[in-house]
């Protein structure tokens, strides 16, 4: 729950530090998005295991 | 070392405690409550993964591809903000949850397709998107409405349980199917609301990648698996569901035959494969015997929607590293022979073109023969079916054949080189899912594997593959060697004509609304109301104005009648 | 002795003669003597009712009246010098007393 609300709202974050932050900087905040993006993918994997260990 | 980290993340969040709902209250009024909740299993699951996944190696595309675009920040922010609205339809534990998030992909939909918005037909055809969706989301509104009302809960769980308890209207429970399915329609740009689809190509290549083609367009079919259990107990929208997916597929995969724009031809080939994916979760209501098909068919959709996220999102990527590689050129009759300069993306995009025809072993092969497997209980949806794998086949091959070989058309494609390692990066996993994807252990390693349909039997697979073949076949030989359409049809290049007949009916509608709204504010609110009002005050100051004659004794004398008739009506009144 | 009814019709001559005054004649401190007359006439009246108020032809046994037209007095003279004052200030800004010519309220 914790760990899908993180993937949930890491993007949004992403977008808040694009827009605030970072304006002026465009490939900081191209990789501070694409890092997003790297944080959630793995936390998906981790999530469907631990997932799929409980299901099965 | 990579694994063993991955091992220690999950360790951690194994230890973290990982519970697969949960929400908390956001909006309360009397006995209506609107949670925002996370539910998270079964295909939620293969889902999510297929939005990370997909979504950074588009991130990791576009670090290559955006490179020099001035609106960079811009642009990644609109990515994530389309990452965030996604995993958030996703993970949707009720539908008016997901019906916010919806509309929020939706925004970052007409961000992105406008990231060129200096470019007019980028600026227009973000608005289309937005604009026809609005018309698919009216109607998934309502559809939540009339679950909120027959049912009493937007919850999944909560419908689902009181659904089971058999306590609800037949009639009324297919029209709210049918409201929700709309939205399924404008969001996975079904007919008649597909046209803003093959339009959203103008925003940059990765986008579409991603939005238009893997996630956000599957985001309706993945939303009538979240409903199945809905679906199943209405069989009249359940079947109007699988003719609709039909007609997309077949009438997207005709047009896709005739289009010149690389973009285009996977615009519309996405259009049939939805169309697919719609069709197949239709048949969770098939009565077939007495029994509905359920999961089995949702399952089928779904996977399809899985292996087609990894070898269309390749397709696009592969289209977008030859447009960059190509200096913007977008007409395939201006490639040509890209095979020998661009060796490692044309490879990526022939194994993906094959997984989309449907070639043993890629991914497609099985999606696609799980799809026909379900299709088979309606002969004609199945012949339909077939003849869609075999125009598939076909205008890939197509595609194929005058992008990769023969002569290079023009200067641009003369110059290609292969793109930058980072943009190749993208392609090569994505080729490794467009290959694996299919495959059993790859399925069920993330979505706790459940029946995928398989055919029973040879006999439906050797006939697709024939299909396939023939179709590769036929796209080979008719093309090789050619320098523009040898076969030009109009009707289908023109793309039935639609755009143009839907303009027409908006213009008519436009102008009687535009009429009727005239007459009501020339009539109504200038003629009685502003001028109207004026013209009274104006006419009683007129008969008025006679009375202020500037005469002192003329005022002393109607000051004294007004006295007495005050007096007079004063008497009469207490007499 | 005059009668309470000679007394009214004394009144209500007065009454109309300062109305026709007020009426017709054009020269605004003429209208203004009018109108004292009519206050005049109010005035008699009022004191002939108290002079037959008690009855029997005797005089009403409160001074209610009188004071009344004490006060009616003092205010028409109050009303006297402010009403000249303004006559003066009118003619001082237009050379004219004459209503006829003072129409600029016409609509």
């Amino acid at each position: 729950m914790t760990t899908a609300f993180i993937i949930l709202l890491l993007p949004l974050f992403a977008v808040a530090a694009n827009l605030l932050f970072l304006r002026k900087r465009a490939n900081f905040s191209a990789y501070i998005s694409t890092l997003s993006a790297a944080i959630c993918l793995v936390l998906t994997l981790g999530l469907s295991d631990g997932l799929s260990d409980k299901t099965v | 070392m990579f694994g063993a980290n991955f091992g220690a993340i999950r360790r951690l969040i194994r230890q973290n405690g990982l519970d697969n709902h949960g929400s908390f209250n956001w909006v309360k009024i009397a006995d209506f409550e609107l949670n925002i909740g996370i539910e998270l299993q079964g295909l939620g699951l293969g889902m999510i993964l297929v939005v990370t996944l997909i979504g950074f190696l588009v991130h990791l595309f576009s670090l290559g591809y955006m490179k020099e675009d001035a609106g960079k920040a811009r642009y990644f922010s609109g990515l994530s903000l389309f990452m965030f609205s996604m995993t958030g339809i996703v993970f949707a534990d009720n539908l008016a949850m997901m019906f916010i998030f919806w509309e929020l992909v939706g925004v970052s939909s007409y961000l992105l397709i406008g990231h060129w918005y200096h470019k007019n037909t980028a600026a227009e055809a973000a608005k289309k998107a937005f604009l026809v969706n609005r018309i698919g989301d009216f109607g998934f509104m309502i559809g939540i409405l009339l679950i909120w009302g027959s049912f009493g809960s937007v919850n999944f769980v909560e419908i689902e349980g009181l659904l089971r308890n058999g306590n609800y209207d037949e009639g009324l429970l297919n029209w709210s199917v049918f409201c929700i399915f709309c939205g399924a329609i404008g969001k996975s740009a079904q007919v008649p609301l597909h046209v803003w689809l093959p339009d959203a190509m103008e925003g940059p290549t990765p986008v579409s990648a991603l939005i238009h083609a893997a996630t956000m367009v599957a985001a309706g079919v993945f939303m009538l698996t979240k409903v199945l259990f809905l679906i199943e107990d209405a069989p009249t929208a359940a079947s109007v569901i699988q003719y609709v997916g039909a007609i997309t597929a077949l009438i997207a995969a005709l047009m896709a035959t005739q289009q010149n724009d690389i973009k285009k031809i996977l615009a519309y080939s996405t259009l049939s494969q939805l169309g697919y994916m719609i069709m197949a979760v239709g048949f969770a209501g098939l009565l077939s015997g007495g029994e509905a098909l359920g999961e089995e068919a949702s399952n089928a959709g779904f996977f399809h929607l899985y292996t087609h996220a990894f070898f269309k999102a390749l397709l696009f990527l592969g289209s977008g590293a030859i447009i960059y590689a190509c200096h913007h050129e977008q007409n395939i009759w201006k490639m040509g022979g890209l095979i020998g300069r661009m060796k490692v993306t044309s490879f990526t995009f022939l194994i993906a073109t094959a997984a989309l025809a449907g070639i043993y072993p890629l991914s497609g092969f099985y999606s696609k023969d799980a799809i026909m497997t379900i299709a088979a209980n309606k002969p004609l949806l199945l012949v339909i079916g077939s003849f869609v794998a075999f125009l598939t086949a076909f205008y890939m091959t197509r595609l194929c054949v005058v992008v990769f070989f023969g002569r290079a058309k023009s200067w641009s494609a003369e110059e290609a080189k292969e793109v930058p390692f980072l943009m190749l990066v993208p392609l090569l996993v994505l080729t490794v899912g467009a290959i694996f994807a299919g495959q059993t252990f790859a399925y069920s390693w993330f979505v706790p594997s459940k029946d995928i349909p398989h055919p029973e039997g040879v006999v439906l697979p050797l006939i697709l593959t024939a299909i396939a073949v023939a179709g590769i076949v036929a796209g080979f030989f008719l093309y090789r060697g050619r320098d523009q359409e040898p076969y030009p049809v109009q009707v289908l290049a023109k793309k039935f004509y639609l755009d143009e007949i839907y303009n027409i009916l908006v213009i008519l509608f436009q102008d009687a609304v535009a009429w009727v709204a005239k007459m009501i504010d020339r009539l109504i609110i200038d003629g009685l109301l502003v001028r109207g009002g004026a013209r009274l005050v104006t006419e009683i100051g007129a008969v008025l104005r006679g009375m202020q004659s500037g005469n002192l004794q003329g005022y002393a004398f109607l000051f004294g009648v007004g006295v007495i008739l005050v007096l007079y009506i004063i008497n009469a009144a207490i007499g | 002795m005059p009668t309470l009814n000679e007394y009214l019709l004394m009144g209500g001559l007065l009454f109309a003669i300062g109305l026709c005054g007020v009426m017709i004649r054009t020269n605004i401190i003429v209208i203004l003597m009018s109108l004292e007359m009519m206050l005049s006439a109010a005035n008699l009246t009022l004191v002939a009712f108290w002079r037959f108020g008690g009855g029997e032809g005797l005089p009403a046994q409160s001074y209610n009246a009188q004071v009344m037209v004490f006060f009616v007095i003092t205010v028409a003279a109050a009303e006297v010098a402010v009403g000249l004052a303004i006559i003066v200030a009118l003619f001082r800004s237009r050379q004219t007393v004459e209503v006829k010519e003072l129409r600029s309220m016409k609509g």
